[in-house]
């Protein structure tokens, strides 16, 4: 009952929206209307035009959001380690990430080129600072006391990081990924808003072009489609992480004796 | 008559102070010695530097000026309890007792049945399956026991380890703790403010004055020494011994 609930804010736009467009052609010319958008996205997705567009963007966005946070949080923790080299890298770290990627993206073009690569730079790009941060911050509420039985049994490094460090940051890092696989999402967008042949942002830009409305709201349905598919990938992940991370890091002898 | 003892842990003219400031010294000039196979209890009001000299002993802190030596040796091996174990969130109860094991690389089947042997011993056969945040203050010291004699250690320190527990599971954990480094020829070393509990376990009690006071000892008679916890009461020197600590407290 509570699932119907939510669903009365869009209806009464859609409804009023469609109302609206279908007494006044200006409304229509301006703001398309519901139907009009369903029709353009229903016809776009089975002649595959959406899909190809959808599958080059969520690509971009998914290797660079892979490799910005993997390399970001491994930084981060590396971090840990080198307190004095965390200190003097602080300010650039700031410095580097207040960088907007819109400036960046032009430059990312001169170096990368203007295909699938530049996006995937400019995903990390946009990234890559919050997973330092993120990993970084998570493993410093590492206490002394959550230490104790580490030290007690002069743990390696290795054990060190993997059995305390990375499970404790583990709420940082669900955090992070969260924050970046939006701005991962962005980040292929405006990539693809500054050159490309291809993906969901060349085809706003197309269709805005044309003064295509109904186009271009059915291509930002799409966009909203894959930050949803985006998200309930991170949150499947986070909704088992307990047993992810038990798999990962207690050894199959004990976990099994457990049982 | 009495035979040569070994010392486990020699302090000798000890200076420790948290900062060089001379009225903030905590021990001035403290030697004291504590011997392999003993149990002893460190005992003190609040503030007397407790906590600090077991931070001394383990090499957390180190001494402005004199010695602190454990077996001779400059590292040293040991296992120290806190007053509230912290266990790992994505562990199950067992896991958590077990990570000892694997941190010392010891996981064999043979010493995992050892460790579930030791959760009856402990009162917490059941709970191997449980999160840590299932489980109340009490079970928490119950696994933090377990995960303490997971391992084999010379030296076992205990800060405060049973303040969480009801009276008689107290004293039947008393009992398991004392029959373990009893028979595994350990040394104990522990630290509360509940005197019934520090004379039923140790063989001798320390008890610190705070600066400059230094300290004052009281032996258990062999008697004493040599029966179990719960089972002491009964000996007529027990209540004498607990009123001396009393009034060596109130001084």
């Amino acid at each position: 009952m509570n699932k119907i609930y939510k669903f009365i804010p869009l209806a009464v736009l859609l409804i009023f929206w469609e109302y609206s467009a279908s007494q006044a052609e200006k409304v229509k010319f301006l703001f398309a209307s519901p139907s009009s958008i369903l029709k353009v996205f229903g016809e776009n997705v089975i002649n595959g035009n959406f899909i190809s567009h959808f599958l080059v963007t969520a690509a971009e966005a998914f290797v660079g959001l892979l490799i910005g946070f993997i390399v970001g949080s491994l930084i981060g923790f590396s971090l840990l380690y080198f307190s004095k080299l965390a200190n003097a890298s602080r300010f650039y770290l700031i410095a580097l990430s207040s960088i907007p990627v819109f400036a960046i993206a032009p430059m990312m073009i001169i170096w990368f080129g203007i295909a699938f690569k530049m996006k995937v730079a400019v995903v990390i790009f946009s990234t890559i600072f919050t997973s330092i941060f993120q990993a970084y911050e998570g493993g410093k509420r590492i206490t002394k006391e959550d230490e104790l039985i580490f030290k007690n049994n002069n743990a390696t490094y290795k054990d060190k990081f993997w059995k305390l460090i990375f499970p404790y940051s583990l709420d940082w890092l669900f955090q992070s990924l969260k924050i970046n696989s939006g701005l991962a999402i962005l980040g292929a967008f405006i990539g693809e808003f500054i050159a490309s042949e291809s993906g969901l942002g060349h085809l706003v830009l197309k269709y805005s072009g044309l003064y295509d409305v109904p186009s271009v709201l059915a291509t930002i349905l799409c966009i909203i489609l894959l930050s949803l598919m985006f998200n309930s990938f991170v949150s499947i992940i986070e909704r088992n992480r307990v047993n992810i991370i038990r798999y990962l890091t207690v050894p199959k002898t004990v976990r099994q004796m457990n049982k | 008559m009495e035979k040569e003892r070994l010392i486990k842990i020699k302090i000798d003219n000890l200076l420790f102070g948290y900062s060089n400031n001379h009225k903030s010294l905590i021990f001035n000039d403290l030697s004291l010695q504590i011997y392999e196979n003993e149990v002893v209890t460190i005992l003190g009001r609040s503030g007397c530097g407790k906590t600090t000299l077991l931070n001394l002993i383990v090499g957390d802190l180190t001494p402005n000026a004199g010695i602190v030596e454990v077996n001779n040796q400059s590292k040293v091996s040991f296992s120290l309890m806190p007053q509230t174990s912290i266990f790992i969130p994505f562990r199950t109860s067992f896991e958590n007792a077990a990570l000892p094991i694997e941190l010392i690389n010891n996981f064999d089947t043979e010493t995992l049945n050892k460790l579930k042997q030791l959760f009856i011993v402990f009162g917490l056969s059941g709970y191997e399956n449980k999160f840590p945040s299932e489980l109340s203050g009490g079970m928490k010291q119950r696994l933090g026991l377990i995960q303490n004699f997971a391992t084999d250690t010379q030296l076992r320190i205990f800060d405060e380890p049973l303040n969480a527990l009801d009276y008689t599971s107290v004293v039947n954990l008393t009992d398991t703790v004392w029959n373990k480094l009893k028979t595994k020829k350990e040394t104990g070393i522990f630290v509360t403010h509940d005197i019934e509990f520090a004379v039923s376990v140790s063989d001798r009690l320390i008890i610190l004055k705070g600066y400059d006071s230094g300290f004052s000892e009281i032996n258990m008679s062999a008697e004493i020494a040599q029966t179990i916890p719960s089972k002491r009461k009964t000996i007529a020197g027990f209540k004498e011994i607990s009123n001396k600590v009393v009034t060596e407290l109130l001084n």
